[in-house]
């Protein structure tokens, strides 16, 4: 107390100085009741909240990369399946193809088989049916000049023979 | 090359000159007195043949019948409308002939021997129409069977190689069916087909054709057809005609199978020609022959004996009856004349049964010498148990109770009448008829409904030709079903059942 | 009385005719009256009808017969 008196100071000053540190102090404890803890106690929270959400941000991050993943793998799965079935596919088909070009092959080969055969006989009846052309008229040609030529001393050889040849009952010697 | 063939031709050609040699031309002629209705009455031809064929002013050719003393009379074929009274006709010394040999299998021809199918045929043997029948001492018993694929036929009317089989019944119950069947079961068989369409439809003569290209069944088959609009003459001379070339393949040691469809028809042509040859007619107006008219045709389906060679015959004729009257003139005669008969019915036909066998008036009179041997193992007793069937069916009508064997019994004939079901272009083989009767035997189907039978069979024989595919081939193949494969199939069967 | 026609071309002369008629009726008998038709179609020879028999000695059916034959057609 005397050094504070010494320092000049009235004891209303120190009174009111008192005064003042202990309403302060009283401020101090009712803010810190009243508004600090709840403030902190609301900055923790929304902390804690963050730290929350941080965490189960990161689970997510987690479970969808292990989703991503998953879905990758699977997704090269069913490339190789498609892969596969694209792969039996085209082998199928070959097999196919090659089963339709054979039978193709076989069916060409009877059509052209037949078609020569056709064409054979088509030529065969080309040549009969010229070669009976040549006959008639090679013959008609000598039926033309026999006309001609044909006179009475040759009908009375023909007779001469039909006689020899005839059977008094009409029968004919051959 | 074509050179070549030209170079060749004409040597042949001057050879064919130099070897030609004038020789007198006598022939006989007549002229016509009258002519009408496709008959000719010819004055002066006095020394003809019977049967002869006579050469009319333009090529158009007639048969001399009616051997008169002071003429002829003939039956023309074609049209008879270019012929007119006092025309030349001659004689040819030439019977109807017909085409022989290979070159006519795939074809179809007239019985005049031209071709009908649009392609040449170029034949190297005739032989005539009209042929005396195999004597006593060249024949032998039938002893090989004709199968014809028909599960009905096959195990209860079995039929030969040799035989003669009458289809009769009335129109539009199967006749002609049956027959093509038969036709295309011979597939592979090495038998020959000669089916001979008398009097029938244009239309119904191209679906024969038709039906038998699909079925690759025309590479073994010579169809002789003559159609509605043919002249009497010409329906009259088709059977003679088609039996000609299977007797020309018979004198080769090969099996043939003839069908006439229909010798009904073939009766009223020669009906018509010998009315209008005034001939006096007889009951129904047919001619006093008539019976010597088809028993000479099939007399000529034979079972050659070995020593000459060793063909057959086998002659399918089918008749067409009215209202079901197998007593009426040409189905007695006919009758009388065949081996047997297979007699269609139209209420069965109606009623769902195709074929429409009726099995108790059907006979085989070869019977099961007829038959191979495993067919003979498993077919004894059907017959018997249908006829029961028959008799107890028409009592359980009245909707009386019935004791536990004669259920068995109607049960056993209602699942075998199903089995006996065939559609149209299924035959069976040997092996499947075994297996169906085998089947049938042990009572495999009993608890089956009557709808589901006929597909269980199917199951059936499909399991049997997976399971024992070496074992169905020795039955085809030998016709033969040893113990040991009869006791596998039982206890397959039996646990299929 | 038996009747016949005898078909002849016009190159034959009626000296050769007559001929032919009587050694006819020498062999074949005496009652036989002829009667002549011209038909140049037949080139020459003759063909006689007699008793509704035909006797075709004619070039027309020698050449016939020669084309039919060098065609090997009918060997009827």
């Amino acid at each position: 107390m005397e050094m504070l008196e010494s320092l000049g100071m009235s004891k209303d000053l120190i009174a009111d100085l008192l005064i003042n540190i202990v309403s302060i102090i009283v401020l101090y404890l009712v803010v810190k009741k009243l508004a600090y803890n709840p403030v902190r106690k609301f900055l923790n929270a929304r902390t804690e909240k963050v730290e929350a959400a941080k965490a189960e941000a990161q689970k997510n991050l987690e479970e969808a990369t292990e989703m991503k993943e998953k879905y990758d793998e699977l997704l090269k799965e069913s490339e190789n399946a498609k892969a596969e079935a694209i792969k039996e596919g085209i082998n199928n088909a070959r097999a196919e193809a090659t089963e339709i070009l054979d039978s193709a092959r076989e069916q060409a080969k009877t059509i052209v088989d037949k078609a020569n055969k056709n064409a054979k006989a088509k030529e065969q009846e080309l040549i009969d049916s010229s070669r009976d052309e040549i006959v008639n008229l090679a013959i008609d040609a000598s039926a033309t000049l026999l006309k001609r030529d044909f006179d009475d001393a040759d009908n009375k050889r023909l007779i001469e023979d039909f006689l020899d040849s005839l059977k008094s009952n009409g029968d004919i010697d051959a | 090359m074509s050179n070549e063939v030209f170079a060749t031709k004409n040597e042949y050609l001057k050879s064919r000159l130099k070897s030609f040699s004038a020789s007198p031309v006598v022939y006989e002629c007549g002229k016509v007195s009258s002519v009408g209705d496709g008959v000719a009455t010819v004055s002066g031809l006095k020394n003809r043949l019977y049967g002869e064929l006579l050469e009319f002013d333009g090529e158009i050719y007639g048969m001399a019948l009616d051997l008169n003393e002071d003429g002829v009379g003939a039956v023309l074929f074609d049209s008879a409308d270019s012929v007119s009274v006092g025309d030349t006709v001659k004689g040819t010394n030439r019977v109807a002939e017909i085409p022989v040999g290979p070159e006519l299998l795939g074809r179809i021809i007239d019985p005049i021997g031209r071709a009908i199918d649009g392609k040449a045929l170029d034949a190297k043997k005739y032989l005539p129409a009209e042929r005396p029948a195999p004597t006593i001492i060249d024949r032998e018993p039938v002893s090989k069977p004709l199968e014809t694929g028909i599960l009905a036929i096959d195990s209860m009317v079995p039929i030969g190689r040799g035989q003669r089989e009458l289809i009769i019944g009335d129109r539009q119950t199967g006749k002609t069916s049956i027959a093509l069947d038969t036709i295309f079961n011979q597939k592979g068989k090495d038998v020959i087909c000669v089916y001979c369409a008398i009097g029938q439809k244009a239309s119904n003569i191209s679906q024969v054709v038709d039906y038998l290209n699909k079925n690759e069944a025309m590479e073994y088959t010579v169809v002789v057809a003559s159609t509605a609009s043919d002249s009497p003459a010409t329906q009259y001379l088709a059977p003679y005609c088609a039996c000609t070339v299977a007797e020309g393949f018979m004198a080769e040691g090969k099996d043939v199978l003839v069908i006439y469809d229909d010798l009904s028809k073939h009766a009223v042509a020669y009906r018509a020609m010998s009315l209008l040859l005034h001939r006096p007619p007889g009951r129904e107006a047919y001619p006093g022959d008539v019976f010597y008219l088809h028993s000479r045709l099939l007399e000529r389906s034979a079972c050659l004996s070995k020593k000459i060679g060793g063909g057959s015959i086998t002659a399918l004729p089918i008749v067409e009856t009215t209202g079901g009257n197998i007593s009426a003139y040409i189905p007695t005669n006919v009758i009388s004349i065949t081996d047997g008969q297979i007699y269609l019915e139209s209420e069965l036909f109606h009623s769902g049964m195709r074929p429409a066998i009726n099995t108790g008036l059907s006979v085989s009179r070869v019977g099961r010498s007829a038959q191979h041997k495993a067919m003979r193992k498993v077919s004894g007793t059907l017959r018997i148990e249908l006829s029961q069937y028959r008799e107890m069916a028409i009592f359980t009508r009245f909707g009386s109770d019935v004791d536990e064997s004669t259920a068995k019994l109607l049960r056993k004939g209602e699942c075998l009448t199903e089995l006996l079901k065939q559609g149209k272009g299924e035959p069976l083989n040997l092996f499947k008829q075994v297996a169906i009767l085998l089947a049938y035997k042990l009572d495999v189907f009993e608890n089956i409904p009557k709808k589901e039978i006929k597909n269980k069979a199917d199951e059936l024989i499909e399991m049997l030709q997976s399971q024992y595919p070496d074992y169905v081939k020795e039955i085809n193949q030998t016709g033969d079903i040893t113990e040991a494969v009869e006791k596998i199939f039982t206890k397959t069967m039996l646990e299929f059942k | 009385m038996r009747k016949s026609t005898i078909i002849v071309a016009d190159n034959i002369t009626t000296p050769t005719y007559e001929y032919l008629c009587d050694e006819l009726k020498k062999k074949l008998g005496e009652d036989i009256e002829f009667e002549y038709k011209i038909d140049n179609s037949i080139i020459g020879g003759f063909i006689l009808n007699l008793d509704g028999i035909v006797y075709d000695n004619s070039i027309k059916t020698q050449l016939d017969r020669l084309k039919k034959h060098i065609k090997n057609g009918d060997e009827a």
